[in-house]
């Protein structure tokens, strides 16, 4: 992998060259290289699997920029796999042919204080062998075996899930004066365990953070292994209104699913929340921030992909919306102080993407907690379900409502009397709610927070469990499950 | 002088290098197969919002992967390495292809060494761990050129900005329009496959592509997108595409049709189910999330379980529902690579001749999609359904062109014989059950019908059912038939975003009309 310091010349040599060019009025020049590693682990009993398919990776490396021409006009040109002079030269060609005038397009990001010390990059990642990627893979899936052949287990087994290792560089600078880099690095592992029958019984294991030190891969077998036993003789329920306590993988997919809050969004009208700025939209209870800051948390960065500190912004303050996720570009064209460019990310399917120019993202979504613990929110919810993982969370009635339906998959409970009674039958209840109305009524807010995320999602969430008034549950597959 | 752009024509010289590559690879101890693909794409994107250019570019990318798999003591496993490339590259790419097969060897290997280790160590779970056997293929070594009427190399970059500036300050302005972006790709791309059996397949294709993503603000708020697109070249702006209409007008129709919903009352959910009737557009989600998905045979072999899920009718090889009844009668599902549609082509990126599957043939469900590897796990001819979403993602199973088929009904007689349902017409959005066992999906427009005729539009409309109890219940399905492009079935980790055709007939079954989710909180 393109070492930072060689990403740090190539853009230095690339703005003086560039910033030389005739027309040039800004300009601003990229460069990143990303490794991921991703290990799929797949085991079945009765039918044929592999254990773990693939063990793959993905490499990038490359330069872009951003040119500002006296005419007014903003072009961008990137180029792959090289960091020459060449690869400057065919960058500024391109950006000069695609420049095209964008009447919303400002200026390029100024310089705005000093970035946090990095906390987030970890050596033993940025050297893991292949070996040792797939020996924690087969862990992982040796720690459900362990779980399973405790209890001696006798259904047909199921076991998915997948280990990914990230390390991201990325150096910027710019005629404005914008001069920063920053690498990271992510771990994360991921394990369901379904016991197969007529119910189902499930449980997933999660770990993640920024340090290979911290990821206990074995331990999240045997968790998702030791969830699904749990779950002795499941119950179904019928369709109805539910008071819920749901868990933090279910906070998570609803986060991704309907709390949009960038600023992209909101200018294109494609979110719940257009015109609902400082409006007491949920319990006053309810606080949520995006914090890029958090130490081991894999969406920590301490430089955004504009050069700009990455930080921390507010956005639900005691249950009112009080701001939105902000670029450069978009806090520029908006003009409202309260939005500051704090999540200007260049995205990509492995880190950080020089393919293209910033977008907003969010980094690690933290909702904060309460006072109750997670049995205290049971008991707080006395009769109704414990919601642990949801499945396919979607918008299906459009990006400007906060409608959402979903199905609740497995790691679920039935609460009676203030009391867990029994597993929820997987698979058996779809929820077809709204996420406002939700969030309008929450009964109390866990004491504990933890990372979870979701396949192929950002950001991470850092959130308690949450208990709610009402969810609206519709029965689903009943002959079948 | 401009920037220097790679054409697909300069992949004519690494054709021999990567045939040498692949002799050095056979060489390597324990090697039981292994396969390069090579992908070059070249273009220009063109986006716009509220009437303001927002970005262009032409460019070019690309990018290889290396598939090894390695048999030793009886156990075969599997490695791989992606990596985007850059014109130096190109010109060094044997020993760029030296070090990714080297390094996809040793992954596989290490694997191998792990699953005897594990197999060894847990002699119960170790059972079921497969040799991992790739089912025989015919060898092919084939070459397809890219299909066009007007090259997309014919675009000029500043024409598509113009048209694409002045289509979206038209949407714009259209009465009822809050926001709008509309985006252009056209280009082309062609792939190398070779693989250690001596197969060469050298496949070009073009895109283009409109895009249109639109907020209407009537009565409420309403957003709605659609994609329009083909294999083809300039031609698709021109109304060569599945609407039929060219750029401008497609993007004024889906942004009228939004306006007119965003100013229909809300529906309400029905209490019990009612007779739908789903025109081919809404089929598109149908067939593809739960007839299509399911189908695939990674994905019922549970091998998706944690991230797509798994497939209700398949639960072991010997507890399935082959030969059984799944849907009416009147249902048949096929996937067919030789329609027109973004499920076309002819090999897949394993090599495999692609052939047209029945998935289910009168309701009875019968063959799924399949790979090399889950061929012969199924004890079936592999059928060509490995497809990836660039040469440096690993080829996974997806749908082709997967349809209802065709019935024997005339669409109008289906309307005719209706006394009261619900039209279901243009799709939204899908949400559907792990296993596929329940859906729920949104279309752009409901209808209620009464005695043959649409006599209310209304919004946020849906269907919702057990999939196989739906199935069961369509009983008219009508001989129109259209195949619908849907360039973003997402699928594996890293995520791969894939471009498949969908579609089908009119079809008439029965179903729960959805409506808005939280009414009585005035959030509708």
């Amino acid at each position: 992998m393109k070492p930072l310091n060689e990403l740090k010349a190539a853009v230095e040599q690339g703005l003086r060259w560039i910033e030389k060019r005739r027309g040039v009025r800004e300009a601003e020049v990229y460069a990143s290289a990303n490794n991921l590693a991703v290990l799929r682990i797949c085991y079945a009993t009765n039918v044929p699997s592999n254990g773990l398919e693939e063990p793959k990776s993905l490499d990038d490396f490359g330069l872009s920029a951003r040119v500002v021409f006296k005419d007014g006009k903003v072009g961008f040109g990137k180029e792959d796999s090289a960091l020459d002079q060449r690869a400057i030269k065919n960058v500024f060609l391109k950006a000069e042919r695609n420049a095209v005038l964008d009447t919303d397009f400002k200026s390029l990001p100024a310089p705005a204080g000093k970035p946090a010390k990095n906390l987030f990059m970890d050596q033993a990642i940025a050297k893991l062998s292949d070996e040792k990627a797939i020996d924690k893979a087969y862990d992982c899936l040796g720690g459900a075996f362990d779980a399973l052949a405790r209890k001696k287990a006798e259904r047909n087994l199921n076991i998915t899930g997948e280990l990914n290792f990230l390390h991201a560089r990325m150096a910027i600078a710019s005629t404005t004066g914008i001069k920063a880099s920053d690498e990271s690095t992510q771990a994360l592992a991921t394990l369901t365990t379904i016991l197969e029958g007529t119910p189902d019984l499930a449980g997933v294991g999660c770990d993640s953070g920024t340090h290979l030190k911290d990821l206990q891969s074995a331990k999240t077998g045997q968790t998702s292994a030791e969830k699904a036993l749990a779950m002795g003789k499941p119950l179904s329920i019928e369709s109805g209104e539910y008071r819920a306590v749901l868990g933090r993988l279910a906070v998570t997919d609803l986060l991704h699913s309907r709390f949009e809050v960038g600023l992209n969004a909101i200018d294109e009208q494609a979110s719940p929340f257009v015109g609902k700025l400082d409006q007491q939209l949920f319990s006053e209870c309810l606080n949520i921030r995006d914090d890029a800051l958090v130490p081991k948390a894999m969406g920590s960065k301490c430089v955004t992909d504009e050069g700009l500190p990455a930080g921390r912004t507010e956005l639900v303050k005691d249950g009112r919306l009080v701001s939105f996720l902000g670029s450069d570009y978009y806090c520029k064209k908006f003009g409202d102080p309260r939005f500051r460019p704090r999540n200007g990310f260049r995205s990509g399917s492995g880190g950080r993407s020089y393919e293209t120019d910033p977008g907003i993202h969010g980094t690690n979504f933290v909702v904060e907690t309460g006072s109750l613990s997670d049995e205290e929110l049971i008991k707080e919810v006395k009769n109704g379900i414990y919601i642990g993982r949801i499945w396919y969370t979607y918008p299906v009635n459009g990006l400007a409502s906060s409608d959402f339906t979903t199905t609740i998959r497995g790691d679920s409970y039935v609460i009676e009397n203030g009391e867990i009674k029994a597993a929820l039958t997987p698979n058996t209840c779809r929820v077809s709610d709204n996420f406002e109305r939700i969030f309008r009524s929450v009964l109390g807010l866990g004491k504990k927070k933890e990372v979870a995320f979701a396949w192929g999602q950002e950001p991470v969430i850092i959130t308690p469990e949450i208990a709610v008034q009402g969810v609206k549950v519709e029965r689903i597959a009943k002959g079948l499950y | 002088m401009g920037a220097k752009i790679i054409r697909i024509e300069a992949l004519e010289p690494a054709k021999d290098t990567v045939s040498k590559a692949l002799e050095q690879v056979k060489r390597r101890p324990h090697l039981y197969y292994a396969d390069v693909r090579l992908d070059l794409g070249e273009g220009m994107g063109v986006s716009a919002l509220q009437g303001n250019v927002k970005g262009a570019t032409e460019d070019n990318e690309m990018s290889c992967g290396v598939r090894v798999y390695v048999k030793k003591e009886g156990v075969i496993s599997a490695g791989f390495m992606g990596r985007s490339l850059g014109t130096l590259e190109l010109e060094n790419l044997d020993k760029v292809l030296r070090e990714m097969h080297g390094t996809a060897y040793q992954r596989a290997l290490a694997n191998q060494r792990h699953k005897r280790m594990l197999m060894k160590k847990y002699k119960f779970f170790g059972k079921s761990l497969t040799a991992g056997a790739l089912a025989p293929i015919k060898v092919c070594r084939d070459t397809m050129k890219p299909k066009f009427q007007t090259s997309p190399r014919d675009a000029s970059l500043e024409a598509l900005v113009k048209r694409t500036e002045d289509c979206s300050r038209m949407v714009q302005n259209l009465p009822g329009i809050a926001s709008n972006s509309v985006s252009l790709v056209t280009g082309l791309g062609r792939q190398l496959f070779a693989s250690t059996e001596g197969a060469f397949i050298d496949d070009s294709t073009a895109l283009t592509q409109a895009f249109l993503f639109v907020t209407a603000k009537g009565k409420a708020i309403e957003t709605f997108y659609e994609w329009n697109g083909a294999y083809a070249g300039l031609e698709v702006l021109e109304g060569e595409n599945g609407f039929r209409m060219n750029f401008e007008d497609f993007c004024k129709y889906i942004a009228e049709g939004t306006v007119e919903v965003s100013n229909a009352p809300a529906m309400k959910t029905t209490e019990k189910e009612v007779t739908v009737i789903c025109d081919p557009h809404f089929n598109a989600l149908i067939s593809h999330e739960i007839c299509g998905h399911p189908s695939e045979a990674d994905r019922a072999l549970k091998r998706e379980a944690a991230w797509a899920g798994r497939a209700w009718w398949f639960r072991g090889m010997d507890d399935n529902e082959f030969g059984k009844q799944v849907a009416s009668e009147q249902v048949s599902v096929f996937s067919d690579p030789a329609l027109e549609g973004y499920g076309n082509y002819e090999y897949d990126d394993e090599g495999t001749p692609a052939k047209k599957v029945h998935h289910i043939k009168d309701g009875v469900l019968n063959e799924f999609l399949n790979s090399r590897e889950t061929a012969a796990i199924l004890g079936r001819e592999p059928n060509g359904g490995m497809r990836a979403a660039g040469a440096l993602q690993v080829p996974l199973i997806r749908m082709n062109n997967t349809c209802i088929a065709p019935g024997e009904w005339k669409k109008d007689e289906i309307f005719k014989e209706t006394r009261e349902g619900y039209y279901a017409f243009g799709q939204k959005t899908p949400s559907i059950g792990e296993t596929r066992q329940n859906f729920k999906i949104t279309c752009w427009k409901l209808y209620k019908v009464e005695n043959g005729e649409l006599t209310q539009l209304y919004r946020a409309g849906g269907l919702t059912a057990d999939s196989a109890r739906y199935l069961k219940s369509i009983d008219a399905v009508a001989d129109d038939f259209h195949v619908h492009n849907i360039p973003n079935c997402g699928k594996g980790t890293p995520m791969q975003s894939m471009m498949v055709g969908n579609g089908g007939p009119h079809t008439r079954g029965r179903a729960i009309v959805t409506g808005s989710h939280a009414p009585e909180a005035g959030l509708v």
